[in-house]
């Protein structure tokens, strides 16, 4: 278990740096639902097993097809970056970042007795909690929700009826 | 045993400035909110894995909240994106911003 947390931890770094360096979007994207998919396996590893499976549903799920279903809208050739001197300007930025990381270190290394343990939770706490203690924050999260629902069905309503209303003035 | 809590920070610390990096050297729209969702990402790691240290069940229900979140502002924030490759046919922010024009 111990030797997994470090395999999965270096494969979430290893493909987020792989996404930092990628100039096609859905090459990247696909390379941050595996960055996902090694986080939600250290969920896994540390025993919550609900919210690792609902990082898969909702993040590798919904929100990179919604990303993708974008992508396939737009012209192709946009998208694409074309300055080549970004590598150099990573690497000063992750010299200068790990150089701070290192000096975070010395101040942590006493912090190194405070161990994690696996802590399986069932789903049923958590269904207790959410509408026991959190009532007011499931309320407050689906007011969020049908809010950002009618924004976006507002945005294109008024979007395509203008653009309708132009090309009715023109004929 | 799996691994120190000072393990686990640096992971997270390690996955934000990653994306932080990203969203710093990105010219591009759909980058900027890829680099994003990374941060995002990184901060409800490091928030359920502490609650799991303090045997808390506050971590993971903060969790819900913030992928609940996440999920709403991309869409929206996509949503916002399609009007702006309507409107002027580029997703460059350095062609696209209006300070000293």
């Amino acid at each position: 278990m111990n030797l997994l947390f470090y395999f999965f931890g270096f494969f979430s770094i290893f493909f987020t740096i792989l996404i930092v360096f990628n100039k096609n979007p859905i090459y990247s994207l696909l390379y941050l639902i595996l960055s996902l998919l090694s986080v939600s396996g250290i969920f896994f590893i540390f025993g919550a097993l609900f919210i690792g499976a609902l990082e898969i549903i909702i993040y590798a799920g919904a929100i990179m097809v919604l990303f993708i279903f974008i992508l396939m809208l737009i012209n192709p050739e946009i998208i694409q970056e074309k300055k080549k001197n970004n590598r150099i300007r990573f690497f000063f930025y992750f010299l200068i970042f790990v150089i701070l990381l290192g000096f975070l270190h010395i101040f942590f290394i006493s912090e190194n007795k405070k161990i994690i343990f696996i802590w399986n939770v069932s789903i049923k706490k958590l269904g207790i909690l959410l509408f026991g203690k959190y009532l007011l924050l499931v309320e407050l999260t689906s007011l969020l929700l049908l809010s950002s629902v009618l924004l976006s069905c507002f945005f294109f309503y008024s979007f395509f009826s203008f653009k309708n209303l132009n090309k009715k003035d023109k004929n | 045993m799996i691994s120190s809590v000072y393990h686990v920070l640096v992971l997270s610390v390690f996955l934000f400035i990653l994306g932080m990096i990203s969203l710093f050297l990105r010219r591009n729209l759909i980058f900027l909110l890829i680099s994003l969702e990374i941060m995002t990402n990184s901060v409800a790691f490091l928030i359920v894995s502490l609650g799991n240290y303090w045997n808390q069940l506050d971590g993971q229900i903060m969790y819900i909240l913030i992928i609940t979140v996440t999920a709403t502002e991309i869409s929206l924030a996509l949503s916002v994106l399609l009007k702006i490759y309507k409107l002027y046919k580029n997703l460059d922010i350095y062609q696209l911003h209006e300070i000293n024009k």
